[in-house]
């Protein structure tokens, strides 16, 4: 554009406005009505020239008194097809009442806006416009000035950009998911010969052969792991990584996955943990969670020199007591702090810091931020480089409201109430009341209740150990109403297969009550006090439970 | 162990075999079928008490076999265990509603396997988690 033309545009977009602010109160002098004249010329010209549409409208009776040559074409219409018409009269619009709606509100609010409207063309043809429209004043007069702008084609390239896109994460995913199923399979195979070797199944080994194969093992058990999260790269970056949430234990949890590494670690490197035995269960998905751990676990061995110690802890987070925080403690080589700020990125790999350290595939961290996030926590990381790395991350502790509110938000409507499963773990004979009951036993019965109450619908709540008497031992469970003979059944099944039970000399009881949710859609009480009010029913049921166990 | 019958059937000649040896050092009885049609003969003829199947198979895939077996009256209850080298994602929970017992993937660790057979089975009061992430 050149600068007389620059100018030019400059006086007329000005002298346009000059109606605006006539209409906010401005007065009307003589001396402006030669220049009115002279940018009525202006704007004619600029109204035939424009490549937008333009019609303009009577404020009261919605006729059109003028439309630009553009729109013309655009809508196929002629002009004299278009003047002294009503606006809704020419089928451009789908809904006819809804024109004239939003043609009143045009009226009252002067301005109307829509990024992207369908219209209909006189032949036929679906268009999609950016329509404005705006109440001026002209003269004393006030006309409704409608910009219509085609963006049909931009519409279009963007939505086949978008399918385009689509199409190549849907062809990435398959590629992805093949990929790792063609891995996995040979590599079953060597893992298993691999480990049938070492347990000495084909014979007795001797210490080097064994140590080969425990290298080679380990080299298994790393590409597995890449497997694993070449997978659920592509799965976080579309949001697709699924938490199958639950009520967990770490007590129980990290001392099962630490048995797996002590099993495996070589170069003498000692791993431990502490976790207090009071410590409450999390909300978080098992599974996840150790895979979180696995990738810490395997980051710190990577760094950390022979014999060196590695250490878990897990504690209440001081700063926000609905968290617990987990921390993975090594003496490995530590990160720089510029470092620091990009291990937990996409890709990402530790620039050469030393040749013993393996390089992953730079994910394994990112997937754990993506995981901890996913459970509504952090992960950071804290060190010094030659004084080793601490990684923490926090994971939500169970909350009977947290819960209770998930389900009830969800609840049927013609729901009103919930049914409160107890087993109660009792000893067949009563035995000295120090014993304790057999853990594993629990835990089994821990595991029955987990299973059964997934795919119901149905929330496991902590279980509560009876204290005075340890031989009592509470579960709770609660489910919808609908699926709750089916689930008692299946859980009565499970319990009485459960031979780990009888071994142990204990019997499960099961009793159901009926928890009365007031009603959340007739009364339109907030979800906030009927959760708080089943959770006072469900607590109060807990005591008496444990009371009557006590007497 | 006392010789229970396992049911493997994978079509990859391999596996078969590496399982066959961990089982049998276990105690185990095992059969084998390489694919669909046969897997559900030998469920028929054999009648194991429980089924390791895979989900890839000619003949009838994992899911076919499981439908078949569960409309087979004297043999619906044998409680069947996913092995498998496909996603978890979908296939874990499409298994699970066809009647699978428990979903693993391959590789699996030995002690999950072992441990799912005998909680399936009923005869080991140990914990078993769906652990997907140790391989041994």
């Amino acid at each position: 554009m050149t600068k007389g033309h620059a100018g030019k545009t400059k006086t007329l977009i000005k002298e346009l406005d000059e109606p605006r602010q006539q209409a906010a109160g401005m007065k009307y002098s003589e001396g402006m009505a030669h220049q009115l004249e002279t940018s009525e010329l202006r704007y004619r010209r600029l109204f035939e020239a424009a490549q937008d549409g333009i019609l303009i409208l009577d404020v009261e009776t919605a006729r059109i008194t003028d439309v630009n040559p553009f729109l013309i074409d655009m809508l196929e219409y002629s002009k004299e097809e278009f003047i002294d018409k009503k606006l809704w009269d020419l089928g451009l619009f789908k809904d006819t009442q809804l024109t004239k709606s939003a043609f009143r509100e045009l009226q009252v609010n002067e301005y109307i806006r829509y990024e992207n409207l369908p219209l209909i063309t006189k032949n036929g043809r679906q268009i999609a416009v950016e329509f404005v429209s705006n109440v001026y004043l002209v003269g004393n007069k006030r006309v409704i000035q409608c910009n219509i702008r085609d963006i049909t084609d931009r519409k279009r390239a963007e939505e086949a950009l978008l399918q385009n896109q689509r199409q190549q994460i849907h062809i990435r995913d398959q590629f992805l998911s093949r990929m790792s199923h063609e891995l996995r399979s040979p590599l079953t195979p060597i893992h298993q010969f691999v480990t049938i070797l070492l347990d000495g199944l084909a014979g007795a080994l001797n210490t080097e052969q064994r140590e080969y194969l425990t290298i080679a093992l380990n080299n298994i058990n790393m590409l597995r792991n890449m497997v694993r999260d070449l997978l659920e790269v592509t799965r976080a970056e579309s949001g697709k990584l699924d938490v199958d949430l639950r009520c967990v234990y770490l007590t129980e949890l990290i001392p099962q996955i630490l048995k797996t590494y002590q099993l495996t670690t070589t170069k003498g490197i000692l791993i431990s943990a502490c976790v207090p035995g009071d410590l409450p269960p999390i909300y978080a998905d098992n599974n996840r969670v150790r895979q979180i751990l696995d990738n810490l676990l395997d980051n710190a061995i990577k760094s950390s020199p022979e014999r060196g110690e590695i250490s878990i802890r897990a504690q209440i987070l001081n700063e926000s007591p609905e968290f617990i925080r987990i921390v993975v403690t090594d003496a490995g080589c530590g990160i720089s702090l510029e470092e620091q700020g990009k291990i937990f990125n996409y890709l990402y790999q530790v620039e050469d810091s030393n040749e013993a350290i393996r390089k992953g595939l730079g994910i394994g961290l990112y997937i754990c931020r993506e995981l901890v996030s996913s459970h509504g926590g952090q992960i950071w990381v804290e060190s010094e480089p030659g004084h080793g790395s601490t990684f923490s991350f926090t994971l939500p502790i169970f909350s009977l409201e947290r819960q209770l509110a998930s389900v009830l938000a969800t609840a049927d409507v013609t729901t009103n109430s919930i049914t409160l499963i107890t087993v109660e773990i009792s000893p067949v004979v009563k035995r000295p009341l120090k014993r304790k009951i057999d853990q594993a036993a629990l835990w089994d019965i821990w595991n029955i209740l987990q299973t059964c109450t997934s795919p119901n619908g149905a929330v496991l709540l902590p279980r509560i150990p009876y204290r005075r008497i340890k031989e009592f031992f509470f579960m709770v469970t609660y489910i919808s109403q609908t699926d709750t003979e089916e689930l008692l059944e299946q859980l009565r099944q499970r319990l009485e297969r459960c031979q780990g039970l009888q071994d142990a000399g204990l019997y499960p009881e099961i009793s159901l009550t009926m928890l009365n949710i007031p009603m959340v859609h007739s009364q339109k009480l907030p979800l906030k006090k009927v959760v708080s009010n089943v959770t006072r029913q469900i607590e109060d049921l807990m005591k008496t439970a444990l009371n009557n166990g006590g007497g | 162990m006392n010789g229970q019958k396992v049911l493997i059937v994978d079509d990859d000649k391999d596996v078969l075999r590496g399982l066959s040896v961990r089982l049998k050092a276990n105690g185990y009885n095992v059969i084998f079928a390489a694919d669909g049609i046969s897997a559900i003969s030998a469920a028929r003829k054999e009648n194991p008490e429980v089924i390791i199947l895979d989900i890839g198979l000619p003949a009838g895939d994992g899911f076919v076999v499981m439908e078949r077996l569960g409309s087979l009256l004297p043999i619906a209850h044998i409680p069947i265990i996913i092995l498998t080298a496909r996603d978890i994602s979908g296939n874990k929970e499409r298994s699970l509603k066809a009647g699978a017992q428990a979903f693993l993937q391959k590789p699996v660790a030995n002690h999950v396997l072992l441990e799912t057979i005998r909680k399936v089975l009923g005869n080991n009061n140990r914990h078993v988690e769906e652990d997907q992430s140790a391989v041994n």
